[in-house]
């Protein structure tokens, strides 16, 4: 019987170095298949399941297809090693990994195979119909399971769970501005998402009823209570074994919402003058009980089970936010300032610690005693309806030229006397677009006409300007005149591109001049002094802080099955050879073919059997 | 014909005739359950499919997640079915002439060849239980002979023999119903790969070179 349990208990992890000690809130489950306790750690598992890098899972699953191919069979050894990759990604797929998830190895070779041949899965069951080895035939039920509606490709499920998993956490915790937003914001946003799915099973015509669900219970009302709860049962039974050894025993017949309350009380009827216990069983019940969780959850699928993790997380108080440095999502208690994560990265510091450092380093610079960013971001709670009201296409916008700005050292910045106070402007809707539309253009230009410190540094002028044009300390005009210069300079820059043929860097100079020129609009020197030290750091052979990989990269590798842009997209570009899992070459001239290199690593191609039918 | 060994070509060909009397006997199980609780999910396509290309093996249908057994296919596991097993057999048999149309260097299959071939089947269990098959060894040589068409291989004998033996499977109902329709389909398309499939096993066993021209 399929079971699952749950419970939330409260445990004190030390994270980030040890310097810093955090509340987590675990929970209790197991899944069908499967009478063990699975730990979810709410948070740390789905943060860990979105930012899952399945390449060695699939490298190992592509190993076992070729060697499979070889001897006519998979590999257990090999099955062992992509399953061991796999099962870290969540702790649904570790629990589910021999019942759920048993051919998901299989399954990803399935999928393989049908990408790189470019063949449906239909075509892939007509060649394997006559198996000719257990690998085929392997393949073969595999496929009938899908056709027949016995099973999924797990793996492209896994995959397209990690993609739900990351819409709805950027969704639900992603924010415009690096602030926390009140608990009640975060749980409509949650809300709103699962509704709006909810809209579109219903309007596509899903059976609402059948769609991924949990169900709560206590853990002596579960359906294997009886097994999961062993000892008990048995004392039970000892005491009740005269009146249930004469039982009549129930005749098989369908459950239904009319008889599911006759048959419950039909065997309660059994029970039903059972005198409690004596102190001693009621002492060892007691034992029994409390170690086991207060609530049991059965989640009926993965994505019930990450929709768990989302509720039980908000109900705890387990917040999300996006480190404006790494971009990858991390724990943000409320109340806390910084919007730096307390992840080590690959510099060996957190991007926290780093960007305390990059102030220290400037404010030395300036003569003056080093600032910590925990002071830099600071939004009243009453601006977040405003601020969630803009939409920028991307993270880096006003929220980090915010910090930038707070760190402009005083000399630089000229308060406005209070008789030059403007009423506030709203920005016009259509200024709001041409504003993301440059940003857009610029952001694909990243690399070419600008570098991404650049970027970053533009799009932080950009949001500034918008928040001064709000609180009347600027004029549209300016703003226009702003993206008039960024529009220019983007269509000379494809001009010349297009002349040319090669990627535009005149259009450098002139952003430059442009930050010059506008320098004291805007732009606080001390952000220029802080992109100089990083710099410097650079050449120094020291990595600069937050430029280790685009933000985007470093948070989420996309692994998207069906343009495979990972490193077997590599293996794959004109070397690899795409018939490999079931080609047309003899199977006794496979080692003589030709071989790659990938990655340094000698691969020697077989030549397998294509299987073709009349 | 000229066979390279022709005791183990008389025995080959007989093995792979009785293989395909049981395959076709089991096929009609397998397809059979799928009335019972499959009917929206198995496609009936790819039953056809998997039996056409397995023809002396049905292990494949269970990847469709067909089984056989007493809640699928219970009305099949009565004696008097049990009896259709040799008279699908002894079908296939009696139309062991047919294979004189393949021709080597050294000329068809004689019919002391073929005799031999039918023999061989007979001896494994074939029978002509209750004389349910009306057509014989001797009237389908003689046509062959003759080179007349022959008619097609088709279920009437199995329908005629379920009406007045197997009750259970007389009765009319869906189930019923559904075993009759697809029989007829399948039992004529199973022979033809059958009788391909012989025709493979005799190039495989003749001492001529077919090269890759079959002469029929």
């Amino acid at each position: 019987m399929n079971v699952g349990y749950a419970r939330v208990n409260a445990e004190y992890v030390r994270i980030n170095k040890g310097s810093e000690v955090r509340k987590t809130e675990t929970a209790v489950f197991a899944v069908t298949g499967s009478r063990s306790f699975h730990k979810l750690e709410l948070s740390k598992a789905l943060l860990r399941f979105v930012e899952f890098d399945f390449t060695y899972f699939w490298e190992q699953c592509i190993e076992a297809g070729r060697n499979a191919r070889k001897t006519g069979r998979i590999s257990q050894n090999l099955k062992n090693m992509a399953m061991n990759a796999l099962v870290k990604c969540h702790p649904y797929v570790e629990a589910c990994a021999a019942t759920e998830f048993a051919d998901v190895v299989l399954d990803c070779i399935i999928a393989y195979i049908c990408h790189s041949e470019g063949i449906g899965l239909e075509e892939l069951w007509a060649r394997c119909i006559s198996p000719k080895s257990l690998y085929e035939k392997a393949i073969f039920n595999r496929v009938s399971e899908y056709k027949t509606g016995r099973g999924i490709n797990q793996w492209i499920n896994i995959v397209r769970m990690q993609e739900y998993a990351r819409s709805k956490i950027k969704f639900v915790y992603e924010c415009d501005s690096n602030i926390m937003l009140r608990p009640e914001d975060y749980r409509t946003r949650s809300e709103y998402f699962d509704l709006a799915f909810s809209v579109a099973a219903n309007e596509t015509g899903c059976p609402m009823d059948k769609l991924p669900s949990v169900k709560m219970y206590t853990p002596s009302s579960v359906p294997d209570a009886v097994f999961m709860m062993g000892r008990m049962s048995k004392n039970i039974y000892r005491r009740l074994s005269d009146v249930l050894g004469s039982a009549e025993m129930w005749e098989e017949k369908a459950l239904n919402d009319h008889n599911r309350d006759q048959t419950a009380l039909d065997a309660f009827s059994y029970v039903k003058d059972m005198p409690r216990p004596g102190e001693n069983d009621m002492r060892f019940a007691l034992e029994a009980v409390m170690e086991l969780p207060d609530t049991v959850y059965v989640p009926d699928s993965f994505k019930a089970l990450i929709d768990l993790e989302f509720t039980l997380m908000q109900q705890k108080g387990i917040y999300l936010s996006k480190c404006p440095r790494c971009g990858r999502f991390f724990v943000r208690d409320l109340d806390e300032k910084s919007p730096y994560c307390n992840r080590v990265n690959s510099s060996g510091m957190t991007c926290a610690e780093q960007i305390n450092e990059e102030l220290g380093i400037i404010a030395m610079k300036n003569g003056e005693a080093p600032k910590t960013e925990e002071k830099a971001p600071e939004t009243a709670p009453e601006t977040v309806p405003e601020e969630t009201e803009e939409k920028l296409p991307e993270e880096h916008t006003e929220s980090e030229h915010t910090d930038e700005q707070e760190m402009s050292p005083e000399p630089t910045y000229e308060p406005v006397p209070e008789e030059e106070h403007h009423e506030p402007i709203m920005i016009p809707k259509e200024l709001e677009k041409r504003c993301q539309r440059v940003y857009n253009m610029l952001y694909k230009r990243i690399g070419t006409l600008m570098t991404e410190k650049e970027f970053r540094e533009w799009s932080g002028y950009l949001s500034d300007t918008k928040r001064d044009i709000r609180d009347g300390e600027a004029e549209i005009s300016q703003m226009e005149e702003f993206l008039d210069y960024w529009e220019t300079a983007v269509r000379k820059q494809s001009r010349k591109r297009r002349h040319k043929g090669e990627p535009d860097t005149a259009a450098q100079p002139e952003t430059d001049v442009y930050h010059e020129s506008h320098g004291e609009n805007g732009l606080s020197s001390m952000f220029d002094e802080a992109v100089k030290a990083a710099e410097d750091k650079e050449d120094s052979g020291i990595s600069p802080a937050g430029t280790e990989s685009a933000p985007e990269e470093r948070s989420f590798k996309p692994f998207n099955p069906p343009k495979y842009s990972t490193v077997l997209e590599a293996m794959m570009d004109g070397k690899y050879k795409s018939d490999e899992l079931l080609s047309d070459a003899p199977l006794d001239k496979a080692v003589d073919d030709s071989d790659i290199t990938v990655n340094g690593r000698k691969i020697t191609l077989p030549n397998w059997e294509k299987i073709t039918r009349e | 014909m000229d066979f390279i060994n022709e005791a183990a070509a008389v025995s080959g060909l007989a093995d792979e005739i009785v293989k395909g009397g049981v395959c076709l006997f089991n096929a009609v199980k397998y397809i059979y359950s799928i009335a019972e609780e499959s009917f929206y999910t198995v496609s009936i396509k790819d039953a056809f499919k998997i039996v056409l290309n397995n023809i002396t093996d049905t292990d494949s249908l269970t990847a469709l997640g067909l089984r056989i057994d007493s809640e699928s296919c219970g009305e099949m596991l009565g004696e008097e079915y049990e009896k259709v097993l040799p008279l699908m057999v002894y079908s296939l048999a009696v139309r062991i002439p047919v294979l004189k149309n393949l021709r080597g260097a050294s000329g068809p299959m004689t019919d002391d060849q073929l005799y031999k071939v039918y023999n061989a089947v007979m001896a494994k269990g074939a029978e002509n239980y209750k004389e349910a098959v009306t057509e014989s060894f001797m009237e389908i040589k003689y046509l062959v002979r003759k080179g007349k068409r022959l008619p097609p291989y088709n279920a009437d004998w199995f329908k005629t023999y379920i009406y007045t033996n197997v009750p259970s499977l007389a009765e009319i109902n869906n189930k019923n119903m559904f075993l009759l329709g697809f029989a007829d389909v399948l039992f004529a398309m199973f022979y033809s790969c059958l009788e391909e499939n012989l025709f493979e096993k005799i190039k495989e066993y003749s001492a001529d070179d077919f090269g890759d021209s079959i002469e029929i």
